[in-house]
C-alpha cells in the first residue's frame, strides 16, 4: 500500500489523459461479461430447482415464474417409482469401487515411487501410457470377459473394473506426491528399526492427507457419475445406479420434467452443497494436483 | 551389521511385491488384457457371420466407411473447439478476475465453477430440456427476442446440433479452466503488474507480456485435460442427440457403442476402440513428456 502512495504520482498524468468516459468502462466491462455468464449459469440451475417443484403445465408455460403451489410430491413420487434402489446401488458402488481402488493405488504408487526394485521403471510407465485410455476403447472385450465371469448385472461386474480404470490416474496423482516426500523422514524411521509397512502407515501416510483427499475426491465423483459401463454392464434392474436410471425414466416418462428434474436435483444438489464447503480441495482434485 | 541389510532387502523385496500386485493385478486384467484383446478380435469377423478370421478386412472397412471419418472429424473438431471455447475463454474470465474487479470474486468464481460438479448425464438431461424444440426455455428465449427458431429444435438440425454440443460442453468446463488459470494467476508477482503500468502498458499488452508467459504451464495442464476430456467424450453426446441427427455429431466413443450394441457389429467397433486406444496412447506419453519437462 506505501508502495502505491510513492508509485502513484508517476501514473497520474498517464491517466489522465483518458476520458472519464473510457476510465468508467473500463472499471465496469469486466463486471457486466463476468455477471452475465454467471446468469448464463444460473438460471439453467434455478430453472431445475423451480421446475422441479411445478406441475407438469407450469414447467411448459411458464419456466421462469415460481410455482403456483410447491409440488413436493414430485419428490416423494421418485422413491414410490422405487429410484431409491438405484440410488443406494450408486453408493454401493461407489464406496465399493474408491476404497479398494485408493488403498490399492497408494501402496503402488509409494512402491514405485520409494522403493527400489526391478521392473519399476516399465511398470511405471506402462500405467502412465494408459491414464488416457476412455472405458469405450476397451468396451467390447471387457463386457465379454465380464459376461464369461458371469459378473453382468453384479456389483462386482461393476466394480472391478471401475476399480482398474481409476488406478492409472490415481497412482499418477499419488506417484508425483510420494516422489516428493522427505527421505529424511523415512530414512530416520529405517535407523529406528521401523518395518516398511509401519513407515507407510505411521509415518508416509499421515502426511499425504491433501494427495489422498484429492484422489479420493476426484474418483468418488468420477465412480459416482459414470454412466457407459453401467449401461452396458448392469442394464437389467438388479444393480442398476442413479445415471443409468434417470435416463430409463427419461426414456419411461419423457413428458414429466417435473419428475425427472426432481431426480436430476436430487442427485446434483448434495454434491453442489459438498463443492460450496469444499471447494479448494475440489478444483484441486479435478485438476490433478496431489500437493 | 550386514546381516541385517541383507534381512532388511529379504523383507523388502516381499513388501514391494505385496504393494504392488493388487493394483497391476486389476489393472492387467481389466485393462491391458482387454487392450490385447481388442486388438485380437478386430482381426476376426462378427460371429454372426462365422467369426473367422480375416486379418484387416475390419480395417479397410473402417477407412472407407463414411460415419468412421465423421466421428474422427468431430473428435477432432471437438478438441479444437474446447481449446478455444473452454480454455480460451476460461483464461479471460480469469485475467478478468485477476485483474479487472475488485469485490465479489469469491461469489463469481463458485458460481462460474458450479457446473463442473453436475453428472454429464445431468447436463445432458437438463440441457435437452432447455433445447427441446417446442417448450424449451431457450426457444422461448429465442422468440421472445423475436428471431426465428429452427422447427426441429437446435439439436434436431444437422449444422446446428454440434455447435449446440459444443456450447453445452463450454457451459460445463469453462469454470474449471478459468480457476486452474486464476490460481496461476494469482502467483505472478504483483510488482510486475506494477512495473507495466508504471510503464504505460495497456491492458492487453500486459495481458499478452507478463500474464500469458506467467501462466505457461497452467496453460498447458488446461489444454491436456480438454484434449484428453475431449477424446473421451461419450456422455453428453449420447445423452442429447445419440450422435445424430443423420450423424452429423456421431463422435467415436457413441459410434463404437452403436455398432457394437445396435449394429451388431462388435468386431468391427473393437476394430474403431484400437483406433481409440492408440490415439489414448499417444496421449499419455504427451503427458509423459510434459511432467518430464516440468520435474
Amino acid at each position: 500500500m506505501t508502495d502505491g502512495a510513492i508509485v502513484r504520482p508517476l501514473e497520474a498524468p498517464a491517466r489522465a489523459r483518458r476520458h472519464p468516459m473510457i476510465r468508467f468502462l473500463k472499471r465496469i466491462i469486466p463486471y457486466v461479461v463476468l455477471l452475465a455468464y454467471c446468469a448464463l449459469v444460473l438460471v439453467p440451475i434455478v430453472w431445475v430447482m423451480s421446475a422441479s417443484i411445478k406441475t407438469r403445465r407450469e414447467v411448459f408455460l411458464e419456466p421462469l415464474g415460481l410455482p403456483e403451489v410447491p409440488q413436493w410430491g414430485n419428490y416423494a413420487n421418485i422413491f414410490e417409482s422405487g429410484f431409491q434402489t438405484y440410488i443406494w446401488n450408486s453408493v454401493v458402488v461407489t464406496v465399493g469401487s474408491v476404497v479398494p481402488m485408493v488403498i490399492f493405488s497408494i501402496m503402488a504408487a509409494y512402491a514405485l515411487a520409494r522403493r527400489v526394485f526391478l521392473g519399476r521403471k516399465v511398470i511405471y510407465l506402462l500405467i502412465v501410457l494408459t491414464y488416457a485410455i476412455p472405458v469405450h476403447s476397451i468396451l467390447i472385450p471387457l463386457y465379454r470377459m465380464v459376461d464369461d465371469m458371469g459378473l453382468l448385472d453384479t456389483y462386482l461386474g461393476l466394480i472391478l473394473p471401475h476399480i482398474a480404470l481409476g488406478i492409472p490416474f490415481s497412482v499418477v496423482i499419488l506417484y508425483s506426491f510420494f516422489l516428493d516426500f522427505p527421505a529424511e523422514l523415512e530414512e530416520a524411521a529405517r535407523i529406528d528399526g521401523c518395518s516398511p509397512w509401519r513407515i507407510l502407515f505411521a509415518i508416509v501416510l499421515p502426511l499425504s492427507a491433501p494427495a489422498v483427499l484429492s484422489v479420493v475426491i476426484f474418483q468418488t465423483v468420477s465412480v459416482w457419475n459414470e454412466f457407459l459401463w453401467a449401461s452396458i454392464a448392469a442394464s437389467g434392474e438388479d444393480v442398476r445406479v442413479w445415471t443409468t436410471g434417470i435416463m430409463q425414466f427419461q426414456g419411461q416418462y419423457s413428458s414429466d420434467w417435473p419428475k425427472i428434474l426432481a431426480v436430476v436435483n436430487l442427485m446434483t444438489l448434495p454434491l453442489l452443497a459438498i463443492y460450496i464447503l469444499a471447494q479448494r480441495h475440489f478444483v484441486r482434485a479435478f485438476a490433478g494436483i496431489g500437493k | 551389521m550386514g546381516m541385517a541389510t541383507i534381512k532388511r532387502r529379504q523383507n523388502g523385496t516381499a513388501f514391494d511385491l505385496v504393494m504392488v500386485a493388487p493394483a497391476l493385478l486389476l489393472f492387467g486384467l481389466f485393462i491391458v488384457w482387454p487392450a490385447i484383446e481388442a486388438l485380437h478380435t478386430s482381426l476376426y469377423d462378427e460371429p454372426n457371420r462365422g467369426g473367422g478370421f480375416i486379418g484387416l478386412a475390419n480395417y479397410r472397412d473402417m477407412i472407407a466407411d463414411p460415419v468412421f471419418w465423421i466421428a474422427m472429424k468431430n473428435n477432432v473438431l471437438f478438441i479444437l473447439c474446447n481449446l478455444v471455447f473452454q480454455v480460451g475463454i476460461g483464461t479471460i474470465f480469469a485475467a478478468l478476475i485477476d485483474q479487472g474487479i475488485r469485490r465479489g470474486s469469491t461469489v463469481i468464481r463458485t458460481i462460474i465453477f458450479a457446473p463442473l460438479v453436475i453428472a454429464p448425464v445431468a447436463i445432458g438431461v437438463i440441457w435437452s430440456m432447455l433445447l427441446e424444440p417446442n417448450f424449451g426455455l431457450v426457444r422461448q428465449g429465442i422468440n421472445a427476442a423475436g428471431l426465428p427458431y429452427p422447427s426441429q429444435g437446435l439439436l434436431g438440425n444437422p449444422d446446428l446440433a454440434f455447435p449446440s454440443i459444443v456450447a453445452v460442453g463450454a457451459w460445463n468446463y469453462i469454470g474449471f479452466m478459468m480457476t486452474i488459470m486464476l490460481a496461476a494467476m494469482q502467483g505472478i508477482p504483483r510488482d510486475l503488474y506494477e512495473a507495466a503500468r508504471i510503464d504505460g502498458s495497456s491492458a492487453f499488452q500486459t495481458f499478452w507480456h507478463i500474464t500469458l508467459p506467467g501462466v505457461r504451464g497452467a496453460l498447458i495442464l488446461c489444454s491436456l485435460i480438454v484434449i484428453v476430456g475431449s477424446f473421451k467424450t461419450f456422455e453428453l453426446v449420447y445423452v442429447l442427440t445419440r450422435g445424430g441427427p443423420g450423424n452429423s455429431t456421431q463422435v467415436l466413443g457413441t459410434y463404437i457403442v452403436e455398432a457394437a450394441f445396435q449394429l451388431f457389429r462388435p468386431n468391427y467397433a473393437a476394430g474403431m476402440s484400437v483406433v481409440v486406444l492408440i490415439v489414448a496412447i499417444l496421449f499419455g506419453s504427451l503427458q509423459v513428456m510434459t511432467s518430464r519437462r516440468a520435474a
